[in-house]
């Protein structure tokens, strides 16, 4: 794995390359494709030509592969050639940001993962047999990031202590087997919002041989992993990424909207997972905020500065299919979005089979979704590279844009 | 050549197998030139089970069903006909045909009630009572803009047990064919079948076939079959009724589509079949192959280190790219293990049916069907009614 940052912008901001396979490098802030049960939900290698992410690094949670280490011996190539997508990097992570993580399944040795209905205990060594099979370009240390916001001062020290342990082992298991000698890992920085535990738990992962840094513990995935306020956290993300070493990458996972994604990337966070438009996917909903930066823009927006990005109003940013005010709305989702689904179908189709429950509903949204979200990072890189992000940020957001700690 | 100037479908045969009733022929409609004998996928609701019309193009499907009674309901005719018909509605270029609604609606619906009028049920949205009647049905089918529409036909179970009712039944299907073309606008755009009734009495069928054919018509349907007879019973009145319809047009059976039922029913001399088992099954992890039993259940055990794809000789996408290892972890568990298993079944029947097509042009369909079966059933227990079926068409199986 190689990270390098190219550009800072004027509020921390970070434009710069990820390289996970040889010669194949994404420019950041990007999201990772998250993938479930080994598919990009409701997609096949078939539609996903279709969006132009051939190449995209996957997200592959372990939970939903935990039983497969036999089966992936036997294969013997790869977690990503077994799904149909051997050009795909991948990047392993232990939960599914896109899931809710049920809480309080605590064991001193492992971390609980859900596969569908049976919980499994998975251990360091259990977690590096599975990556050996998988065989990832890079994964996330095995970690204990379940500490929601309110949970005990005992809960959030021993995340912190137990993922440092997982981190060791997970590094120590790596080195007496050849075979990942050159995959990265990464580790994750637990705490809460505990100030103190995250400064602990930031310093001793800094302190280890990693290639970069996942900000763990903030939420426990899922639709409610949206609803984060980020001034919750701000402070303590602020004091941990201070702690950072400026060269390598910084990963937030969890269903980070416009608002979240430009608090996060001021903060220096550079790559993120596509959870969010799954989750809107799932919703009905299409992605409906403006999200094209050419940089070409002649707004002179002169309102001042705003400090923090909180959503705009409910209904500006994503739009509910469901709603009978489609039913006889013949434009695209978007009309200026080029996706494969605007191209070729309207809002009423999509309302259609929504109706109807027809699974293909959600193949039109989740190829429009995950287009709009990719190419809003696109144009973050871009914003980022022109020192625009407050303009394309206006943008985003629009009048919504106020600092959260107003009432 | 059937049709000519001024109609919507051209029948022009370009084989024939000596030996049995099958033939090939390459039929123009609006949208697509279909050659038959052709599978036509049934996209219910104006989908097809999640695959985008670009994915059934690079099959080569050219013909897809769709149904009146739910489009009728969702999204409705306003809708439908704003959108300028289902074609553009769903982004399908290629042909369509729609049912008449009427059977869906007695199947559906227990209070469905026929009367001379129509079929009189009650909304399963709003309780309200309504009619479809043979001229609201063309009038639905017109705005969705099918390639081929059917009659309002006066459907009945083919077990019912009364002989009187399909003696009804018969003589108000040919009233009510008449009625659909009187209020049948346009057949130069548009294709309108009659639909050969007559329940399980070979001579009835013959009757109603002989009333359809004095009229006008581009081609037939064959109905009221399919609904659990004896499959003995099930292959004669097919024959019949194929028999005693022109050589010079199509003729498509009703609900017909399984693999067995499509190469016996070709040799029948049936142009054009519809199943929706190809891509319901699909769901439940059931991937369609030649050899016996004719299909697989992924989920099961055996497929969890079967690194093969579901047919080495299947070209379609999933088995270019899928395993069925892998297919094993998805299946019944994510959305898109059904889109998947979805295009190889629909792969697997056109290519079936291009099977039967190479081998009627050949002459060498009796060969073909032999070998078909030999595959089908390796230990050479045949079902009885196919080994009858085929004996009164001059095959013999091996
Ligand atoms: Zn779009
Ligand atoms: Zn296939």
């Amino acid at each position: 794995m190689k990270f390098v940052v190219e550009q800072l912008g004027k509020a921390g901001e970070r434009a710069g390359q990820l390289e996970l396979i040889a010669g194949e490098s994404s420019a950041t802030p990007f999201p990772l494709v998250l993938t479930k049960g080994g598919c990009v939900p409701h997609l096949t290698k078939e539609t996903m030509a279709h969006i132009n992410i051939d190449k995209n690094p996957l997200l592959v949670p372990f939970q939903h592969h935990v039983k497969q280490a036999k089966v992936l011996e036997k294969w013997g190539a790869g977690l990503a050639s077994f799904l149909g997508m051997a050009e795909h990097p991948v990047v392993l992570t232990i939960q599914d940001p896109g899931e809710l993580t049920k809480s309080g399944y605590h064991n001193s040795n492992s971390v609980s993962v859900w596969n569908k209905v049976n919980r499994e205990l998975v251990t360091p060594t259990t977690f590096m047999e599975g990556v050996k099979h998988i065989q990832p370009n890079l994964f996330i240390a095995l970690c204990d990031g379940d500490t929601e916001p309110g949970c005990s001062n005992k809960r959030v020290s021993k995340s912190v202590s137990k993922s440092i342990d997982f981190l060791d082992s997970c590094l120590n298991l790596r080195s007496y087997t050849p075979s990942l000698s050159k995959t990265g890992i990464i580790g994750a920085i637990e705490g809460g919002l505990d100030m103190k535990a995250r400064t602990k738990s930031t310093k001793e992962v800094v302190a280890r041989e990693v290639d970069g840094f996942l900000l763990d513990g903030f939420h426990c995935n899922g639709p409610d992993s949206e609803l984060l306020q980020f001034s919750s956290m701000r402070d303590v993300l602020a004091e941990t990424v201070s702690l950072l070493p400026a060269e390598k990458p910084r990963f937030y996972f969890g269903a980070a909207n416009p608002a979240m994604v430009f608090n996060l990337t001021k903060e220096g966070v550079d790559i993120f997972d596509s959870s969010y438009p799954c989750l809107v996917t799932e919703r009905d909903s299409a992605l409906v905020f403006p999200n094209d930066w050419n940089g070409d823009s002649n707004d002179e927006l002169t309102s001042p500065e705003v400090a923090e990005a909180s959503p705009p109003p409910e209904g500006s940013m994503t739009q509910s299919l469901a709603c009978s005010s489609n039913r006889l709305a013949f434009s695209p989702l978007v009309s200026s979005c080029s996706c494969y689904t605007c191209r070729n179908f309207t809002k009423a189709y999509i309302h259609h089979l929504v109706m109807v429950k027809e699974m293909l509903g959600r193949v039109l949204l989740q190829l429009h979704n995950l287009h709009h979200y990719r190419t809003f990072f696109t144009s973050m890189q871009v914003a980022i590279k022109q020192d625009q992000v407050e303009e394309f940020k206006k943008l985003v957001l629009g009048s919504g844009v106020r600092d959260s700690t107003e009432p | 050549m059937g049709g000519g100037s001024g109609s919507a479908l051209v029948f022009n045969l370009v084989g024939k197998c000596s030996t049995t009733r099958a033939r090939v022929a390459e039929m123009t409609l609006p949208h697509s030139v279909v050659h038959t004998p052709v599978f036509m996928p049934v996209g219910t609701q104006g989908t097809l089970k999640g695959l985008l019309p670009s994915q059934l193009e690079a099959l080569d499907c050219r013909i897809m069903l769709s149904n009146t009674y739910h489009l009728g309901n969702r999204p409705g005719v306003e809708v439908l006909e704003q959108a300028g018909g289902l074609h553009t509605f769903m982004g399908w270029s290629r042909s369509l045909l729609t049912d008449s609604g009427g059977f869906q609606m007695v199947s559906l619906l227990k209070l469905a009630e026929i009367t001379e009028e129509g079929v009189n049920f009650e909304s399963p949205y709003d309780g309200s009572k309504c009619m479809l009647t043979p001229e609201r049905s063309i009038e639905i089918q017109r705005t969705i803009g099918a390639d081929i529409m059917m009659q309002l036909d006066d459907v009945v179970d083919a077990t019912h047990s009364d002989p009187d009712r399909f003696e009804e039944a018969r003589h108000r299907t040919v009233r009510w064919l008449d009625r659909c073309l009187t209020a049948h606008p346009r057949p130069d755009k548009q294709n309108l079948f009659p639909i050969v009734q007559g329940g399980l009495d070979e001579e009835k069928r013959k009757d109603c076939a002989a009333q359809l054919t004095k009229r006008e018509v581009p081609g037939f349907a064959i109905g009221g079959l399919s609904g659990g007879e004896e499959k003995d019973i099930f292959w004669r009145i097919v024959g019949v009724s194929a028999a005693s319809l022109p050589d010079s047009q199509p003729r498509y059976l009703m609900g017909v589509g399984h693999q067995v039922d499509l190469v016996v029913c070709s040799a029948l001399g049936v142009d054009m079949f519809d199943c929706v088992f190809p891509t319901r099954t699909a769901r439940f992890g059931t991937a369609l192959v030649f050899e016996a039993p004719g299909e697989i259940n992924l989920k099961k055990a055996a497929y969890s280190t079967d690194f093969s794809p579901i047919d080495p000789s299947c070209t379609c996408s999933t088995c270019k790219t899928y395993t069925r290892a892998f297919l094993h972890t998805i299946v019944t568990k994510e959305p898109s293990a059904c889109h998947l298993v979805t295009v190889h079944n629909v792969a697997h029947q056109l290519r079936l049916m291009e099977r039967v097509r190479e081998a009627i042009k050949a002459d060498t369909f009796p060969a073909f069907l032999q070998q078909f079966f030999l595959e089908m059933f390796p230990g050479k227990n045949y079902p009885k009614w196919a080994t009858n079926a085929l004996e009164s068409v001059g095959v013999h199986l091996l």
